[in-house]
Formats: C-alpha cells, structure tokens, sequence
C-alpha cells in the first residue's frame, strides 16, 4: 500500500519534469494586430494574451487607444487568447501567422445555451452524481436555514436531518450542543460526529490531562467559529459505508460542512442585518416570601414536633433581629435574573472574480446579550476563499479564517440559584426603614447554622451580584488557512487522473478567566472562596494534510464509469494548558491570579498526538443503473500501544436504480426514482486521551524538603480501537418526476469492544480506575424516513413545500464484562430524589424504575371503619394487617434497614406492592423509557410570487423525563425555595390532598416515584419565518439588485404535557433523561435584511 | 510557478513517503516521565520514597486515620456542621454506600510502597548501595505494614497486595485474606524492617517524619498488643524505652533510668512542645505537614481552627461537664483537661484543642487564653507515653504477679503526675485502690485516653479491649455514654463484634466480586439486580 502510494507520487513528479522542460523550449517571434468592434472600431485596453495547450498564460499584453498591440510570443504551437468585458473571448491558433485582426462579438448577441449537468454530491473526497449515491447521507442547502438568526450550525440543523438528534446544552448564550447521529453508539468514548469543514476533520485537539469532567459547556461549543453565514450546504453522512472514508474518526456519524465559494462574475456585494428578541418562558411559579417562611416554620416543625426546632430568627419576622429588614422581603428572583436579550447580527459578504481566479471575502459581527443577566457573547468572524487558475491543469486555491469570541458566562447557574434562593432575602442590603441601599445583600456568617450545611443557603451567592461582581469570561480565537493545490496530469477533457493536496493549520487559543469578589461570599477572610481568581489558559496547533489522486479511466463503452480514489493523510497536533487559581488577592480591583493572593492552583499540560491513515475508494457505475463503492481506510494513532497501533475499516455499498430498467416502463410515469442501497462498513473510535500506553511517572508535590514523583496510571498495552459495524438498507423514492422524494433507511449498527472511561477497579490495586478500558458489545437499530414534497401544489403564483422527517433507533446491550455490569447498577440507596436506573444485557439504555406514588397519608392513626387512608399495611384483598396482638401493622420504610421509617399522616403514599407493610426495593416497579418512540421534524413552506412563509416544528414522542426540577421544587426537605404548588401540602389530620406534610431533612417524601416520571412528547413550532424578496424592478433605482427582507419567530408554540419548561432535554448518565431546570431555550424572534449590490 | 510546485510536492512526498510511519506515530508524552527513563538512580528511588509518605498526607487517608481511630469512639461528638458520612458513622449508622467506608486512599499508598519495593533493586547507581537500598526498602516496608495494620484493625479481613499495580492485563480482582493472614505479613515484614531502618537522619525533621528503626519497632509493639502477645510487646516497648534513656543520658546529666526522667516537663504543659512545636523530643514518628506541600485541612476542618474554633467534631460533653472521678475523665488538676478541649462551654459544645491550637497560657488567676496556629499541626503516630502505657497495657494483661501490675501502676503515675503538676508525688495513684488485673486495666485504658485524647488511638484502645473480651458489651457500655438519644438504636448496632468492623464499600464489591462483605452488614443484602 505505501509502496503503491510511493510510486504514483514519484510518477506524478516526473510527470511534472517533462511538462516543464517541455514549456521552457521557445522561439523569438512578434506578431501584432489590431481588435475593433463592428460598432466602436478600434477597442482600447482589450487583453491579448498567449497561453500554452494547458490554457496557462505565457504572456499578455493591451491594445492602444485605436485598438492595436504588439506581442513577442513564446512558442508557434501556442494560442492566443482576446478577451474584452462584454464581448465574447476568442482563442486563434498562431502557426506561422503574424498579423492578427479581430473583431470582437458582443456577448449580448449570442444565442441561449442550455447546461446540462448532473447535480453530484460531493462529500469531501470524490464529487458523486446524486442518483448514483449508494450510502446513507442526506445533504441540506443553507437556504433552508438563511433567515434565521443561529448563532451556530447545530442550532440551524436541528430538525432537519433524519437520524440527527440535536439538544441543545441550555440556552445559555454560548453553549453547545449534543448531537447524535444514529444514537449513541459508544457508552463512554465520546458520541460526538465528526465535523470536517471544506474536507477537513474540524477537530479541538485537548491536553493529555484535560478534565473533561468539568468542561461539559464545551462540548459542541466549537462549531461557534463557524459562521452560518458563510456555509453553502451541509451533508451528513450516516452509515459506515459512507463514514468509512473517515475511518476511526467516522463512528458516530459525520457532518460535512462545505463553505461558500467566490463565482465569476462582477463583483458582488451582500449585506445581512439581523435583530433579536428572546425571553426567558416561564418557569414555575415559586413561593413568596410570606408563603415560603411558613412553609419553612412547618418543615422544622414536623419531624420533631417541636416549637424550638422551628424557632429560626431569619423566618421570624422579628423587628429586633438586627437583620429585619433584610428578611421580610418577598423577592421574585427569577424576575430579578431575566431580562429581554437582544441580538444584533451583521454580516458582510463580497465575491467575484475573472476566468483566473474567483474569491469570496465575507466578515460578520455577532453581538448577543443573553435572557439571563450577565450573559454575552459576542463573535467577529472572517472568512477567505481565494482560487486560482494557473492553467486548465494547476489550481491553487487558499481559504483563511478567522473567528474571535468573546463570551463572559454565568459565574453560578443563576437560574438554578434563583429558584433555590429564599425569597424573604432581599437583593440589596436595606436600612432600617426597609429602603435598598446600593449594597448587595449577602447572607452573614452569623446567620443561623441551619443554613450553612454545603450548598444550602448562605453557599447559594446573590445570584444578582453574581452577574454584575463576579467575572467567568471566555475568550477564544481560531485561524484555519489552508493551501490546497490541484493538479491533472492527464488532459482532463480526455482523462482525469488529478492529484490534489492540502495542507491545513488550525490554530485556537482560548483563555478563560475568573474571578468571585469577597463581596459574594458568606465566609470569612480565610474563606478559599474570598477574592477568587482563575486564569487559565489554552493554546492548540493542529496541522493536517492530504495527498490524494482521482482517476477517472475513459471506457470505450460509455454504460461504464468507474472513479478511482486514493488518499495518504497525517496530522499532528500540540496543545497546552496552563492554569492558576488563588484566593485572598489584595485588593478587589484586581482580578488577576497573578496578583499574589495564596495560590490554590497551579497546574499545566501539554498534549502531542499524530496520525496517519491510508485510504483508497472505488466508486463504479453501470449505465448509471448498477453501482457499487468499496472504501478501505487504514488508520494508525498514537493513542495505542504498539500492537494496537492500527486499524482497518472497509466500507462497502451497491445501489441499484430498479426505475430505469425496461421492465419499470409502465410505472415511470409515477414513479420516476426507485433505487436500492444496501450497505455495510466498519468505523472505529478511538479514546480521547493520549499516551495511555506508557507508565507515567509524574511530579506529585513534596514531603518536607524531598520533591515527589509517583506513577501515574496502570499502563494500557492491551487497548483496543472501538468498532462500529454497521449495516444499512435503504430504498429511494420518487414521484411524478420527483416532485414528490422519499426515502427510507433501515440500519443495524453494532459496537465491539467499547470504549468505557474511567471505570472504577478494585482499589486495592492503588488505584481507583483504568483510563479506559475495553468492555463489551451494544446494538443501535433504527430506521429513517425522509419525505419531501417539491411544490406539490402550485396554481398561478403560489405554490407550497412540504418536508418531514422521522426517525427512531433503539438500543440494546448485547455483553458487558461482569463487573462493569455491577458497576453500573447501583444498589438501592434508601434516599430520596434517587431512581433505579439498570443495565442489561438484551436491554436498552434509559429504563427508570421507582416507587408507585399514591398520594398522600390523609391520617396518622388507622380507625377502623373510617374513610381515608392512613400509614398501615393492607393485603391484597384491602383489608388491615394485624400483628399477633391484633392491632393493625404501621406501614414501615426500609424496615430492617439502617434507614427503616415508619410512615406518618402526610406522608407520601408509596404502593407496596407486595403488601408486606414495607416499602422497599421490592415494591419498585418499571416506569417507563427515556428513548423515544419517534422524533423527527416538518416543515411547510408557503410561496406566493416573491413572499415565502416557511414554517418548522420538530417533535419527539413518546419518552419519558424525571422532571427533577419539579422534584427539587416540591419536596419540602431543605431551605430552598419551593414551587407555589406546595401550597396545597398537607398540614393537619384529615386533609386530602396530593401534596405531602413538608419535613425538613427527614421523612421519604420525595423518592423516586411516578410522581415525577413524566411524559416528554412535545411538538414544537420552532420557527416560523417570512420572508419577502422585494421585486427588482423598484431596487434598479437605487443600484441594488436584491433585497429580502425577513421576519422569524422562533420557538413559536410548544405542545405539551410535560409540566417543566422545557421538555427538549438531553440524555443524562445511561440514557435517563433528567431535566435539572437548565436554562431552558428562550423564546425569541428576529428580523432581517439582506442587500445585495 | 511550475518549479514551485515540483517544490511542494518534493515536500509532501519527502514528509509522507519517507518518513518511517512507525517512528511517526511514536510520540513521546511532553512534561512527564515514563517508566522506561525512570528508576535510574538512588535520588529516583527517594522521590518515589517521599510520595508514600505525601500520599499519606491526602485528605481522603487522613480523613480516615480520625474518622476510624477516634470519631468512632467516646470521645467525640458532632461539632458545627459535621457532613453527613461523618454524622452517619457518628450515629453508628453505617452503610456500605458512606464513602467513609472507602479504602482506596490507603491502597494507593501501599501500591506506591509495592512499587518501590519492585523497582528500587533494580536501580543501577554507583552511589546507591546495598544499605542505602535497604533503608529505603526498611521505610516502604514499614509505611505499607502500617498502612495494613490500620486496614486490618478497621476491616479484619482485606486484599493483601504486595505487588505493585502496572499493567492492565494484570489481576486486579484480589480476595481477602485473612485478619492472621495479614497480620502475619505486618509482622515478618516489620521484623526485616527494624534490621534495615535507619536510627537518625541528618536532621531532626527527617529523623522524626520518616522512619526510624524505633517507629519500626513502635508499630511491631502496637501489633503485638493487638494480638495479644504481652511479651514481645513488652520486649519492643522495653527496646524504645532503653533507647530513649540512653539517648538522652548522652546530653542531659539528670536523666535516670527511669523512663520518666526523660519527658519534657513543662512549667504549663509539655503540649505545646509536642502539638504546637512539633517534632519534640517524645515524638517517634509523625507526618510532616507543612503550608509549602500540604496543610492538614482535615484536624482544620475536623477540630477546628484560628478562624472559627468550633470544628465538625466536639469533644463529647461527659468529658467537660463533670470532674473526675465523679464524672468525666479528668481531675481538676490535670493540665491535659485544658489543653485538649476548650473547658468554656459554647453551645454546649467543647471545642478540641489538641493539635487545633498552638499553645494555652493561663495567667495569674489559673484563667486559660488560647492561641490558635494556622492549618499546619503534624500528625503523630507514635510517642512515647504512647509506647509506655502500650508496655502498662501488656504488663496488665500479662499479670504474671504483681510486680507486673506495680510497673503498671508505676508507668501509669509518670505520665499522670507529669499532667497533674500541682499533685504531690505522695498523692500519686495508689495500688491500693488498683490491686487486681480489672481494676488496673481500667485505670491504664483511662490514662491512655487521658493522655492520648484526639490522637486516634481512642477506638482501637477499646477495641483490644473487645476483642479480649470476645464481645463488644463493655465497649458499647463506654461508647454509649456520649449520647443523648437513640442510645437503644445505637446499641443494637453495635451488638455484635463484626458490628465493630467497617464494611466493605459497595463499590469495591462491584469492582471486584471476589469480596466477602462483613456479615453484619450483609443481612439487607436482598440483591435488587435480579429484576
């Protein structure tokens, strides 16, 4: 294979020799003439140049004022070439002619020629005819995102794509998304599709000892220094067979990003404006502060019956508490952390150029406030497309470009803080008569020690002064430039045999620095917490490149074409972190860890990693009618040891168009497109972390004076690459000449030898976990399905679009090690808040099981024959268990336990489902799945002569979610602030209600239940846009060719029975969905124009 | 233009075609060291050395050493805003899933010390010879034993690794061996390490933060008594005792042959030589904290510091309400009363002020200030009243005759008489009121818990205790006292022996099913992954 590849390089250089030693033979010779115009006469300025067989110009020279010009010329058997704007370019051969005079044509005059072209797919290596595309992909064009205001492309893409499920993080300004295709196929190395941008693999190279634990944000955040502006079209690539190119890179999927490109012609200017609103939805309504402090009086109350557990001076109202004021507040802080964000984004595109060279040079501003206090983001980007034509042969071209975010976050989750917080607290410190001073209110250190356990109350900061005092600022910036060249060393109009090459740089540096000021913290001047400050620093440089050659051999018979490929890449990649943390710095003003406060941290890591991978891809086609692509793919990474170094991954697919042949005639004329895709591939995945192969040995810190160096990690020699097989069936539909598309994909994919982090070993080696390990074997089937109707109503001006997509996989455990089995079924904790949540083999991920909840204990004592229930055991025919004595058996909760407790009036009413009088893990019974029957997306697009209205919802059917925000709302177990519902908790004997007695700390109130399983189903109009080109007939006046103006409501409309706010939520750990209270995604809208000129 | 493509493409084909694609994928990691450039000479071999102790320094083993040693005995209470695995074990209500229960923190070290003990004859280096090799495989060996002789003590019956972890391939999945087992290896390896050790370092710092063939010999003693063997308890103590006399002998005329004559005697207490100077004369082994490597965040935390004297753990209040012998341990006299807890009651809560503060002055009027240090006392594993009441401990067990229970008495009386300074030495504690093996057995577990008070030592005093009597009624009896509700819940929790005993956290079991969980925590073991 590399032998292979060596000799088609070492061809292709002497090729080169040959064509230059051949140009350099030249003779002395002048010829000259005049260029006139039938109706101008002689044309001034008109280029004359001479060019070679490959169209590459030897030399050139202007006519005169009356159109004259002299030239010496290079060779006899070159051409000359006339060209003049607004005329048709000519090429005379020059023999042994001296004199040449030329009338030029006017373009204007030519008659109408018709294109006709296939529309080919270009996936990032071979450009493919569309209806010769065996594999799964499925390519979306940025006109179908081009009104609305993203500030990424996963934002733009989610919906849109059959199989691609996006969540987005939060709605914070600035955060990422998850993105899946096809479902998760990896339990622990990253599920992440590949991005590659122009054909390059868009990648952040981290540092070997990058905490991922903590970098969560991060996650898809990358895709942020790409501009959606600037993007042409999107392909994601779904099944191995068309990921194999990609090889360990492609398991989870692929989305191939191709970014605009300059277009002969004038030079053409686009301006974009685009303004946003968003709002925060509304969230729960929480208690005011007069509720909440009864509410609290009572929890203390409860468990201990006593009036002096309840007797706290912060919920007393007590005006000789030297606090008062500060405490008899009813603040909303949800109110006090939202506001109206606002979006302004521009952006400015040019483009053009000539016969030589085209370019397309664009810059755009992108400044958001987020819904959130505190929140900005503001990005500067660039982007630069520049080609240039040697010859017909030689191209160069070279892509730059530059994006610069500036992103000051949250030092909190302020809205997490906001429904915790006490809102009898006020937001600023008040006088004595009640009156905010300028002064931020924190809780003292004197406050009462109910309050000071971890995370309760006086650890919760003033979320307000948290926005405007502390600082969490991101700052990044990312230069791509990349060279490209071309080369044919056939003549292409004969036969394309091409090398092309490339030669990419990716530099991105990011620092974040933080800062918490003493103003925010409870604790005292030797708090850690006190005038916090962190810097951190990262700085990456990844260099890829690509040598590969395309052969496309000429067939006598035309009913053959067959496209050969093969590519040799490497890249390397070199990162850097660097990170300090100190506390106590000397004054507030500064913010700097340098400052000379005490240093908490102080930590940096370098990260160098290479690769090299081999690839050859056939594509053959029959008539256009049979088709087959095979792909091989030999990776080789640094990540493994030795014997493991390297994997291969083939990838093969056969379609066959049943529509074209003879026997489809009495069908064709509904049914124009049928076309069969089987595929089959094999795609790896590798860890994230390098060096995990070598014993590490690494300084640790000091004993007395003698410096430490201990080993680091249980060498991996035995690490293997993860892989994915995957299988895939797919039809392609279409009718009455495509208007209206479908297709439908089936696929069965299987993960070997999966990755898993982190997994916990005995500790009585040393050490607490393997950095990876290789554990077992899981199944994704799933299936797809694609419809699109193209205009499939149209009666005079208006016509009407429809698409909709659907898809759904489900995920089964084919075999785990037994320990990592163990590992991750937890054993019932006996605590609150928490769910069961399994792993088994023939099972999917996401099952939650939990408790029945059946309301709440109307009574304490059971008295016989009275309606209402009360804690005692009943049988299975409802009748009351007596123990020996005869009085009735008290239901108990974990009764031989270490937690037994035995059930009051009030208390929440758990099934027993066994009626044994205890509740435990016996009575826990399956509560449904987190997977999704179906989610997908629609869309209907409404045209009338230029005024378009294009509407889209995305939907998902069928999961369940563990509302957990609810949870946290409702179980009136800690100080924090509750939902307004508990206001219907239940407070004396006999009172019917679902809302259990509020216990502070104590009681079982809020296992984990039905209560707070939820159906997630939602349909959401995501947006709705209009958009109105205005006629060109009224811009002509005013030099602008184009103007569109648009109109987009995002987030319109959720349908809904999931009681939080947001029913979009992602995956947690095993599939479980939990919805924490994020910050949900605001509702938004945006208006834009766009010129051109 | 033409040349400067051949250029180009010269280049790309010298990068990809000559370029050995096995040498290209060998990257070496950047800032750090791997094994294979490692263990190269004798300074490699004290690094690796000095992180057995660091790694002892960590919060997680720390945590532990207190949690295990004395949180669970009368001594303490809950302080100002105790977490909740500590309230749990507090409460004796202990559960497989309390991180306390985890064991990692000290099998980390001892695979450090495995690691040492594998590569460290290895080592090629003219200046490391054979006696220098030794004295470090003396301190592993020793740091390891000590190691499992806390696990042993805590769990009985633990995974006995001596191997050191390195590859995956490896097994990891190690079963228990027995309490003997283990204590069998503590012992054979500790008798090798009191050849090997060293007597002094170069510095006084060293000589007291590392080991020395007299911490080797002061463990061994300890493990003697844990499995009741008196005399060759006696014979280590006895070996530490006659060193010390003779050490001190060389620079202090005054010293006798009595034991005694060698402690520090203070005007106001000898606590703030030994807690709040650190590495005093009486101090055998103790770890060395220090701001520059690590603070000893855990006694901050734990008992309390500068900036806010009330720590997560209180002493128990028996121990400040009442005077002894009516209540409480200590009599009026004794200086030690102030200088382990705070006697001002605040929220009826009595602050530990033993390693928490620096020293306490009293002024004319007998009335105490307090002067608290920062984050940075030492630990102290062993010293030497400690080692003398173990010798008390065994000459009562042994009871050979009565001059065994005098010496007792005589050991018991030198650390009593050197707290109780306003005491006449006439009025020392007569053998008269302790004339049977009983009586003085209780009255050498009260000195010890006198003297020994927040220094871990506590649980395992009662817990010899136990295991002498075969049950835990008379420890139950002891400990209950220090609370004020749940007595009968507490009780039964800890009715039987291997109630005494901390189970095996339920992640290790996950990790490796060749675990056998305590029985007494087994019962609730209705396995729930048979859904």
């Amino acid at each position: 294979m590399k032998q292979l590849f060596k000799n088609i390089l070492i061809i292709l250089l002497v090729g080169l020799c040959v064509q230059s030693t051949f140009a350099q033979t030249s003779s002395d010779n002048t010829i000259r003439g005049k260029i006139y115009s039938a109706a101008d006469g002689g044309l001034l300025m008109v280029n004359v140049v001479e060019v070679d067989q490959n169209n590459r110009i030897v030399s050139s020279t202007t006519t005169d004022a009356g159109g004259n010009f002299s030239m010496k010329i290079k060779s006899k058997t070159n051409k000359i070439k006339v060209s003049y704007i607004g005329y048709e370019p000519q090429t005379l051969t020059i023999g042994d002619r001296k004199v040449f005079n030329v009338q030029m044509v006017d373009k204007t005059a030519l008659k109408e020629v018709i294109v006709k072209a296939k529309k080919t797919i270009d996936n990032g290596n071979l450009a493919i005819p569309q209806r010769e595309i065996s594999t799964a992909m499925q390519t979306i064009s940025s006109k179908e995102f081009a009104g609305l205001s993203v500030s990424s492309v996963d934002d733009a893409l989610q919906g849109q794509i059959s199989g691609l499920d996006i969540v987005g993080n939060s709605g914070d300004a600035g955060s990422g998304s998850t993105m899946r295709i096809r479902g998760i196929t990896s339990i622990n190395a990253s599920s992440n599709p590949l991005i590659v941008v122009n054909g390059i693999p868009f990648e952040t190279p981290i540092a070997s000892n990058f905490d991922f634990a903590s970098a969560n944000q991060e996650n898809f955040a990358d895709l942020l220094s790409v501009n959606v502006d600037d993007i042409e079209s999107i392909t994601v690539l779904k099944d191995a067979a068309s990921t194999a190119v990609w090889g360990s890179r492609g398991a989870n999927g692929v989305i191939s990003i191709n970014t605009k490109k300059g277009v002969k012609g004038l030079t053409r200017i686009q301006y974009t404006y685009r303004f946003s609103g968003a709002t925060q939805p509304q969230g729960m309504t929480m208690l005011t502060g007069d509720d909440y402090t009864m509410l609290m009086k009572e929890a203390y109350f409860n468990p201990k019956q006593s009036d002096a557990a309840s007797n706290i001076r912060e919920f007393n109202y007590d005006p000789n508490f030297s606090e008062y004021q500060d405490y008899n507040n009813n603040t909303n802080w949800m109110k006090a952390v939202t506001q109206f964000g606002v979006t302004n984004d521009h952006y400015i595109q040019l483009s053009g150029g000539g016969d030589k060279a085209k370019f397309l040079v664009s810059g755009g501003y992108y400044d958001q406030t987020g819904s959130i206090i505190g929140q900005k983001l503001q990005r500067y980007s660039t982007r630069m497309n520049l080609d240039y034509q040697v010859s017909d042969r030689i191209k160069f071209s070279s892509e730059f470009s530059f994006t610069y975010t500036d992103n000051p976050q949250n030092y909190d989750g302020l809205l997490g803080i906001a429904y915790k917080k006490m809102p009898n607290l006020s937001i600023y410190t008040q006088d004595a008569n009640g009156n905010d001073t300028k002064q931020y209110y924190k809780m003292l250190s004197s406050a009462s020690p109910q309050f000071s356990g971890k995370d309760d109350q006086m650890s919760m900061r003033n979320p307000v002064a948290s926005a405007n005092l502390a600082i969490n600022d991101v700052k990044s910036y990312r230069i791509i430039p990349t060279f490209r060249i071309q080369y044919d060393l056939l003549d292409p109009q004969k036969q394309l045999l091409r090398y092309k090459g490339y030669v990419s740089f990716d530099v991105n540096n990011t620092s974040t620095t933080k800062f918490l000021p003493k103003e925010l913290s409870s604790g005292n001047w030797f708090d850690g917490s006190i005038d916090l400050a962190e810097g951190k620093e990262s700085r990456n440089l990844s260099i890829s490149s690509d040598n590969n050659i395309t052969w496309l051999p000429k067939f006598e018979n035309t009913d053959h074409s067959l496209m050969l490929y093969s590519s040799f890449q490497f890249g390397t990649s070199s990162s850097r972190y660097q990170q300090i943390i100190s506390n106590g710095i000397p004054t507030g003003t500064i913010t700097n860890p340098t400052a000379g406060g005490y240093i908490s941290n102080f930590a940096s890591g370098p990260g160098n990693g290479r690769s090299m991978a081999y690839m050859a891809m056939a594509h053959y086609a029959y008539k256009s009618k049979y088709i087959a692509d095979i792909t091989v793919r030999r990776d080789g990474s640094t990540k493994y040891g030795e014997n493991r170094r390297w994997g291969t991954f083939p990838g093969v697919s056969v379609a066959w168009n049943v529509a074209d042949e003879s026997f489809m005639k009495p069908t064709s004329k509904w049914l124009s497109t049928l076309k069969l895709r089987p595929s089959w591939g094999i795609t790896g995945n590798q860890p994230k972390y390098e060096y995990l192969f070598y014993s590490l040995y690494n300084a640790y810190s000091s004993y007395m004076d003698i410096s430490t160096i201990r080993p680091d990690n249980v060498q991996l020699t035995d690490l293997r690459w993860e892989k994915v097989t995957s299988t895939n069936y797919g039809i392609d539909l279409g009718f009455f000449e495509d208007a209206f598309t479908m297709d439908f994909n089936y696929y069965v994919k299987r993960t070997d030898d999966m990755l898993f982090e982190k997994l916990a070993i005995s500790s009585s080696s040393g050490f607490s976990a393997l950095t990876y390990q290789n554990g077992g074997s899981m199944d994704n089937q799933g299936w797809e399905v694609n419809f699109h109707a193209n205009k499939f109503i149209k009666t005079g001006d208006f016509s009407m679009d429809f698409n909709l997509n659907l898809s759904n996989y489900v995920n089964t455990i084919i075999s785990l090690k037994q320990d990592i089995l163990a590992n991750a079924n937890k054993e019932f904790s006996y605590t609150n808040g928490t769910y069961l949540t399994r792993i088994q083999e023939n099972n999917s991920f996401g099952s939650i099981y939990g408790f029945r909840y059946k309301g709440v204990y109307q009574y304490s004592d059971y008295v016989e024959g009275r309606k209402g229930t009360s804690p005692y055991a009943f049988d299975v025919d409802n009748h009351v268990i007596r123990d020996a004595k005869g009085n009735p058996l008290p239901m108990y909760f974990g009764s031989g336990t270490n937690s037994a407790y035995k059930f009051k009036g009030g208390d929440a009413i758990y099934e027993d489902v066994n009626h044994d009088g205890n509740i435990n893990e016996l009575d826990m019974v399956y509560l449904g799945n987190s997977n999704p029957l179906v989610n997908g997306g629609m869309g209907i697009k409404l045209n009338y002569k230029s005024l378009s209205v294009n509407i889209f919802s995305n939907f998902r059917i069928g999961n369940k979610i563990v509302n957990a925000g609810r949870m946290n709302a409702e179980n009136m177990y800690s100080n924090n602030n509750q939902a307004a519902s508990v206001n219907w908790r239940w407070r004396k004997d006999g009172d019917l209600t679902t809302m259990p007695r509020a216990l502070y700390q104590s009681g079982y109130n809020w296992l984990g239940s039905d209560r707070y399983v939820e159906d997630g189903s939602f349909l959401r109009i995501k947006y709705m846009q209009i958009n109105y080109s205005v006629p060109s007939k009224l811009l002509k006046r005013f030099y602008v060719n184009q103007m569109t103006l648009y109109m987009t409501i995002n987030n319109l409309v959720t349908f809904t029975k999931y009681s939080g706010v947001d029913p979009e939520v992602g995956y947690g750990a095993f599939g479980v969905s939990t919805d924490g209270n994020q910050t949900p995604r605001s509702n938004s809208f945006t208006a834009g124009i766009s010129v051109a000129f | 233009m033409k040349t400067l493509v051949i250029k180009i493409i010269l280049v790309l084909l010298i990068v990809s075609g000559f370029t050995s694609c096995s040498d290209w994928l060998v990257v070496q990691p950047a800032g750090k060291v791997v094994l294979a450039d490692y263990w190269k000479s004798e300074s490699d071999v004290e690094s690796v050395v000095a992180t057995c102790y660091r790694a002892m320094l960590d919060d997680e083993f720390m945590r532990r050493i207190m949690i295990w040693g004395e949180l669970r005995s009368d001594n303490i209470i809950a302080g100002n805003g105790i977490q909740d695995p500590e309230n749990q074990v507090l409460q004796a209500n202990i559960i497989p899933s309390n991180e306390l229960c985890k064991w990692g923190s000290f099998y980390s070290v001892i695979n450090y010390c495995n690691t040492v003990l594998y590569y460290a004859p290895t080592v090629i280096d003219p200046n490391f010879t054979e006696t220098k090799l030794h004295a470090k495989e003396a301190e592993v060996l020793t740091l390891r034993a000590l190691c499992y002789f806390y696990l042993v003590r805590v769990y009985k019956d633990i995974p006995l690794v001596t191997e050191p972890s390195i590859l995956d391939t490896q097994n990891y999945q190690v079963s228990q061996s027995t309490e003997d087992q283990v204590l069998d290896k503590i012992e054979a390896d500790l008798l090798q390490a009191e050849n090997w050790a060293m007597v002094a370092y170069s510095t006084t710092q060293y000589t007291k933060g590392r080991i020395t063939k007299n911490a080797v010999r002061a463990i061994l003693a300890d493990v003697y008594l844990w499995r009741n063997k008196y005399p060759e308890c006696i014979n280590y103590c006895d070996k530490i005792i006659n060193d010390r006399i003779a050490t001190e002998k060389l620079t202090d005329s005054k010293v006798t042959n009595d034991v005694g004559s060698t402690l520090i005697q203070d005007e106001e207490s000898p606590f703030r030589q030994i807690f709040g100077q650190k590495n005093s004369s009486e101090s055998i082994f103790e770890l060395q904290f220090s701001t520059a490597n690590k603070e000893n965040s855990k006694v901050y935390d734990y008992y309390g510091n500068f900036v806010n004297n009330a720590g997560q753990f209180s002493a128990s209040t028996f121990l400040g309400t009442g005077v002894y012998p009516t209540a409480g341990v200590y009599p009026a006299t004794d200086v030690r009363r102030k200088d382990n807890f705070k006697a001002l009651a605040e929220n009826g809560l009595f602050h530990i002020f033993k390693y928490a503060g620096l020293y306490r002055s009293e002024d004319n009027l007998g009335v105490s200030s307090y002067n608290y240090r920062s984050s940075t006392p030492n630990w102290i594993f062993y010293r030497i009243t400690d080692i003398m009441l173990m010798k008390a401990e065994a000459l009562v067990q042994l009871d050979r005759d009565d001059n065994d229970l005098t010496a007792a008495l005589h050991i018991v009386n030198t650390t009593y008489l050197r707290s109780n300074p306003t005491v006449l030495p006439t009025d020392s504690l007569k053998f008269s009121n302790y004339n049977s093996k009983q009586t003085m057995a209780e009255l050498v577990l009260l000195e010890r818990q006198r003297e020994l008070m927040f220094e871990g030592k506590r649980w395992f005093d009662l817990m010899r205790m136990a295991r002498r009597d075969g049950k835990p009624d008379k420890l139950v009896y002891i400990v209950i006292g220090k609370y004020t509700d749940n007595q009968t819940t507490i009780k039964s929790k800890m009715s039987e022996m291997n109630a005494l005993y901390m189970p095996i956290h339920q992640d290790e079991l996950k990790a490796n099913p060749k675990l056998k969980q305590n029985p007494f925590y087994d019962v609730q073991g209705i396995s729930t992954s048979t859904h």
